[in-house]
Order: structure tokens, then C-alpha cells, then sequence
């Protein structure tokens, strides 16, 4: 188990990455337009972004929700928890690179302590949790945060879901300096992306009533999805609820 | 020349007697007491969650709690926002109630994903508008969250405001929620307030 983020950080152990250079082609090409900031949120794309939205929904309704259904359904729950140790375990590599970038003393040492802990199992097991050493979960995205880079603009990404300019930058970036990745071998990789997406079915599962609330059982499931996304990832980078995003108990409406 | 030495002398005087008293205002509730008032209220949510009780009656107790610990009029408030000013009383009143329900049911069903873990507090900071809380939540097997509550004191009063799960809060997802019920309800209070009823 690599997090409690809800949404959790994006990490891929090393799906193609010419599939991402498309992807980041993409990125790049929408984000030519001259973007204008509009409402609380910087999502001047809204309008493409609802689409992408919309398409993802579908795709979730379709396939992803139930094949995560499915896939809990036959593989038993210690197997499913091992898998996702297993991702976890494989994500540290990156992660402590990450803990370098940002100059991250006690989260480097949080990071090789649970790795080690973890090789009692072969990183199937978490007894790094059960010992109480946290995952820091350090990502790109947070690097550039830590970097002073600006969150840019919110968009969603195909079959990947809710993200700002700097995580998908981070997320492409984790990509390339993910040392598993630079064992350049297609079987590892293709492994790898395969336990990522056996690892996300169990997330969507095990966060199935807030997956559900949010997409389903929502008036707006766009504007909701986006709310939770930037507070969630705010909470994250700030390690902690940011004081001047507190709501005013005293704000009169009167 | 005299003028402004009067007021610069009211000024200070006002002035003193301003930092004289809002400290006692704005730090009669500690941090000690924040932690315990959150104890109790997760020690209540717990008990209801643990019950064992069908849902129709679980929901019914967890408004009891809201009713012992939330401040449900200011957060009622918040969540409308501005277009609270422009309801009637009996408008307020009614929509008070309905939300109050609303929330027993939602965040009643969330809280039941909770069966099986265990909740402490952890830590309290104090911040403008009072103390936010710290608890974590541990599941057997998987990484623990993070819940932390805002409580505030008014009138002597210590209830909770706000609760923020792993970042994400109730009220600005409500505020969101409600907004986008009343922008389908035309903007008319009396049918979102329908809407509330029926939801959840």
C-alpha cells in the first residue's frame, strides 16, 4: 500500500514512455492557447477538461469500475494486498530519488527504512506500516512544488483523471528517473505496468463508496472531483491543512 | 494639532483596553479542551458506527452527535453562503433543518466506511478561528489518514466547525454540493431544500 492519499499520487512503474511522449505532446498542444483564469480554480480548459471528464466517467462506468469489481471478486484479498505492497515497494526507488531532489533529509531515511523493512517480504509484505514508518509518497510534481514551480492549470488526463500543469509535468518526469525504468527492458517495463494497473483496480476498490459518491452520487461530479483533487493535493504538498484556506466559523451571511 | 493628540490618546486607550480583552476572548479555549471535546465526539461517532444498527437508525443517532458537538447553524450558513442573506426566516429555518439531515445521512454513510478502525487524536494547533484537531485514522493492513477538526468557541460555547478528511472539507464540499443543487433548483431555496430532504 503505497498511500492514503485518496487520490492517489500518480505512480507507474513503467508504462511505455512513448505512450507518454504522446501524451505530453498533448499537454503541451492545449496548453498554447493564452489561458485565462477564471473563478476560484485555474481551469480556463474547463469546457475540454468537462469532455475529458465525461470520457473518463464513461470509461470508469464501463470498464474500469467493474473490472475492479471483478478483479477483487477472484483474486483473494491477501493477494490483492501483496500486490499492492508490491507496487509500493517498487515506487521507493523513485520516491528517494525525489527525497534527494527536494533535499529531504528524514523522508530519504523514512524512504530506505522502508525499503529495507520491506525486503523481509519482498516487498509483498508492509511491515514498514505495521512498524509505523510513514510513506512520504514524494512524487515529481512535489519536487517542483518544492522547486517554488506554480501549480499551473487543472485539467484531466485520459484514463488517468484529475491533475494540474505541474503534476502532469511531475508525473512524466517520475516516469523517466524511475530507476526501474532504466533497466531497459520492455519485459520489466510491461511487468510493471501491469502491477500498476492491477494496483489501481484495488484502489478503485477499496475506495469504491468514494469513488461511487464522487462520480456518481454527486450533483457535478466535474466541479466535485475537481474540489477534492486540489484540496487533497494541497493537504499533501502542505503536509497538513494550510491555515489561511481554514473556513471562517465567525463569516456572517446575515 | 490637539485634535490629533485626542485621538491619538482614545486611540490608545481603546487600543489597550481592545488587547486587554480579546486575548481572554480569543484564547479562552485551549488546546487541552479541543482535544478532549474531539475525543468525545470520536469516541460518539464509534459507539454509532459499532452498533451494529440498521442504517435508517444509525443515521438518527449520528444527528444526535451533530446536534451535541457542530456548531449547525454557522455551518448551515457557511455552506449556503450568500444566498442565505436573501431567504426568508422560515426559509432559514427550514433549510437549517433539511441540510441538518442531509449531513446525518452523508457523512453517517462515510463514517461507517470507518467499521473496523481505530481513530486517536494526535496533536492541536492553534489557528485564527480556534484549534484544529489531529486524529489519525488506522485500518488494520492499509495506511492510516488523516482527519483534523476546526473548533471554535463562541458565546462560551466549544463546537465543532469544520472537518477536514486527508485535506478534503466537509464544508467547501458541501458549499460546492448545495451550489450546484440550488443552481438546478433555479436558484429557489424551497426546492432545494426539497432536494436536501430527498437526498442522501
Amino acid at each position: 500500500m503505497s498511500g492514503p492519499v485518496v487520490f492517489k499520487q500518480f505512480k507507474y512503474i513503467g508504462l511505455s514512455c512513448r505512450i507518454f511522449v504522446v501524451f505530453a505532446a498533448l499537454t503541451a498542444l492545449s496548453a498554447c492557447s493564452a489561458p485565462v483564469a477564471r473563478g476560484e480554480f485555474n481551469d480556463p480548459y474547463e469546457a475540454s477538461s468537462r469532455n475529458v471528464h465525461a470520457f473518463n466517467k464513461g470509461f470508469d462506468k464501463a470498464i474500469f469500475g467493474p473490472t475492479a469489481k471483478g478483479y477483487v471478486t477472484i483474486t483473494p484479498p491477501l493477494l490483492v494486498r501483496m500486490i499492492s505492497n508490491f507496487a509500493g515497494y517498487i515506487g521507493l526507488a523513485g520516491q528517494a530519488v525525489n527525497n534527494v531532489l527536494q533535499a529531504d533529509a528524514k523522508g530519504f531515511g523514512e524512504t530506505i527504512l522502508r525499503f529495507t523493512v520491506n525486503s523481509l517480504t519482498f516487498g509483498l509484505g508492509d511491515l514498514a506500516t505495521e512498524a509505523g514508518i510513514p510513506d512520504n509518497n514524494a512524487d515529481f510534481g512535489q519536487t517542483l512544488y518544492v522547486w517554488k514551480v506554480k501549480q499551473g492549470i487543472y485539467h484531466e488526463i485520459p484514463l488517468l483523471g484529475p491533475s494540474t500543469t505541474r503534476d502532469t509535468a511531475g508525473f512524466f518526469v517520475d516516469i523517466l528517473i524511475n530507476p526501474v525504468n532504466l533497466l531497459n527492458s520492455n519485459t520489466i517495463s510491461a511487468a510493471g505496468a501491469g502491477l500498476y494497473v492491477l494496483d489501481r483496480l484495488g484502489d478503485r476498490s477499496q475506495y469504491s463508496t468514494f469513488y461511487e459518491e464522487t462520480l456518481y452520487n454527486s450533483e457535478d461530479s466535474y466541479a466535485t472531483a475537481r474540489n477534492i483533487y486540489l484540496q487533497n493535493r494541497n493537504f499533501f504538498l502542505n503536509k497538513g491543512v494550510a491555515e489561511d484556506s481554514l473556513e471562517d466559523p465567525f463569516a456572517d451571511f446575515e | 494639532m490637539l485634535i490629533s493628540n485626542r485621538r491619538t490618546i482614545l486611540g490608545s486607550i481603546i487600543a489597550s483596553f481592545a488587547l486587554a480583552v480579546l486575548p481572554t476572548v480569543g484564547f479562552a479555549l485551549t488546546k487541552a479542551q479541543a482535544e478532549k471535546i474531539i475525543d468525545n465526539l470520536s469516541n460518539d461517532i464509534y459507539a454509532v458506527i459499532n452498533s451494529g444498527k440498521p442504517s435508517a437508525a444509525m443515521y438518527r443517532d449520528f444527528d444526535k452527535v451533530l446536534g451535541k458537538y457542530a456548531a449547525i447553524n454557522a455551518i448551515s450558513r457557511s455552506v449556503l453562503g450568500p444566498p442565505w442573506r436573501s431567504a426568508t426566516p422560515s426559509q432559514q429555518k427550514a433549510y437549517i433543518k433539511a441540510f441538518r439531515g442531509y449531513l446525518s445521512r452523508k457523512y453517517g454513510k462515510r463514517f461507517r466506511e470507518f467499521i473496523g478502525s481505530e481513530i486517536n487524536v494526535v496533536s492541536a494547533r492553534k489557528v485564527k478561528s480556534g484549534v484544529l484537531v489531529k486524529s489519525v485514522v488506522k485500518f488494520q493492513g492499509s495506511a492510516p489518514f488523516v482527519v483534523e477538526w476546526q473548533v471554535f468557541e463562541r458565546n462560551g460555547k466549544q463546537q465543532m466547525f469544520d472537518l477536514y478528511i486527508e485535506g478534503i472539507s466537509m464544508i467547501k464540499s458541501e458549499r460546492e454540493e448545495v451550489g450546484s443543487m440550488l443552481d438546478k433548483s433555479g436558484g429557489k431555496i424551497d426546492k432545494l431544500i426539497t432536494k436536501l430532504n430527498a437526498t442522501g
